[in-house]
């Protein structure tokens, strides 16, 4: 049973990655939106890059709970092809797993990828400090959402 | 195969099937008839899973559907009324999706797509997107995707609702042929003549509670109707009010 659900969620991440997020105007959303919110937050306060961790967490948490998982999920209902899921013989709570985990990996790795870039180049002193937050951040994008997304979505 | 027993939904304060019981025997067509509103896509519903019974109880190949429903979703395949198929994906990425999702191991699934699109014409555009096919051709592709499993029991809600007549032929064959292979298949459709054609027994619902349960043949013969439109009309009631539209005119 467990062995199902595991391939449940692997393939209907993948499902989403492939029809959804590798989609154009979901990667330049991506880059946009990342790069505008640590402008913003630099502008207002540029100091030492340490202080923008919180600022980028919050936004990679924003970007990946509002503007994708809330959508597909909702565009899925209306065609119908979440009723297709739910027919496949796993639990229900692999089904919302698998588009919880699509979503939340590859805009973990979109934003992060693109903030590293963006910050390596901007500011060369804070090379060292994007990956050791990258493991907190990571806890905090992928487990938080989630559970609300669990509880109330 | 299906055996269901005092099977009562309501939504709120509505009453949508009532008290209904029946068996579908392995290997027969079994047609649910029905006016809009009756019960069948609810009926449909509850024995796949999608919702809860208010009463009663259903087993499928002897497993519980309240508490076996995973199980028991190994071995049913679905197409609802709507065909649902991705549509950013092309028709042999659905079918390989859906196979992934059974558990089918990767050089069967391959094959066992490929086989399909065969069987309903459409390997020629097995590379083409789900949204540029015509309605016909999404119905043949989510028919396909629900038998990818081969699965021993069918679910066919309204299978020929806005198919032009050729293909709505085409898919009645296919059923006829699913028959014959073993498949046992649970059908809801509006259409008489095609339950009189496909049906080896037909249960007539009305709001919610099934009247009779027979073969076409006998339904006929019942009521004295040529045809299993006629017999529907004289079992359900609705005579005459028929009658008095054709009066009217």
């Amino acid at each position: 049973m467990w062995r199902d659900n595991l391939r449940g969620i692997f393939y209907i991440a993948l499902k989403d990655i492939k029809t959804y997020y590798l989609k154009p105007p979901s990667i330049s959303w991506g880059i946009v939106f990342p790069i505008t919110w640590i402008l913003a937050f630099y502008l207002r306060n540029p100091g030492d890059f340490k202080e923008l961790v919180p600022g980028l967490i919050a936004m990679t948490i924003l970007s990946s709970t509002t503007a994708a998982e809330a959508l597909v999920l909702n565009f899925e209902l209306r065609l119908g092809t979440l009723e297709r899921l739910l027919l496949a013989p796993i639990s229900i709570d692999a089904v919302l797993l698998g588009e919880g985990i699509g979503r939340r990996y590859f805009w973990f790795l979109n934003d992060n990828y693109n903030n590293h870039i963006f910050c390596a180049n901007t500011w060369p002193s804070s090379k060292s400090i994007l990956p050791q937050s990258n493991n907190f951040s990571f806890a905090l994008c992928f487990l938080f959402p989630w559970c609300l997304f669990m509880r109330y979505g | 195969m299906i055996q269901v027993s005092g099977l009562t939904k309501f939504y709120n304060e509505i009453l949508a099937v009532d008290h209904i019981s029946f068996e579908v025997n392995k290997g027969e067509v079994f047609g649910f008839l029905g006016p809009n509103g009756a019960g069948k896509t609810t009926t449909i519903r509850i024995l796949t899973g999608f919702s809860k019974p208010t009463e009663g109880k259903i087993f499928m190949f002897g497993l519980d559907v309240e508490t076996q429903i995973v199980q028991i979703k190994k071995h049913i395949g679905v197409v609802p009324e709507i065909s649902n198929l991705y549509d950013e994906l092309s028709a042999m990425d659905n079918l390989i999706f859906m196979g992934q999702l059974y558990g089918i191991p990767r050089r069967e699934r391959k094959k066992r797509a490929e086989e399909l699109l065969k069987t309903f014409k459409l390997y020629e555009r097995k590379n083409s997107l789900f949204r540029t096919f015509s309605r016909g051709m999404k119905r043949a592709l989510t028919i396909a995707a629900a038998l990818i499993h081969n699965p021993e029991i069918l679910f066919l809600d309204e299978p020929t609702v806005g198919l032009d007549v050729v293909a709505a032929r085409s898919l009645r064959n296919l059923i006829s042929n699913l028959r014959q292979q073993g498949v046992t298949i649970f059908l809801t459709t509006h259409y008489l003549e095609e339950a009189d054609l496909l049906c080896d027994r037909v249960a007539v619902l009305v709001k919610g509670k099934i009247l009779t349960i027979d073969t076409p043949l006998n339904l006929k013969a019942k009521t004295d109707k040529k045809s299993l439109e006629e017999a529907f009309m004289k079992i359900t009631g609705l005579e005459p009010e028929i009658l008095a539209i054709e009066k009217g005119k």
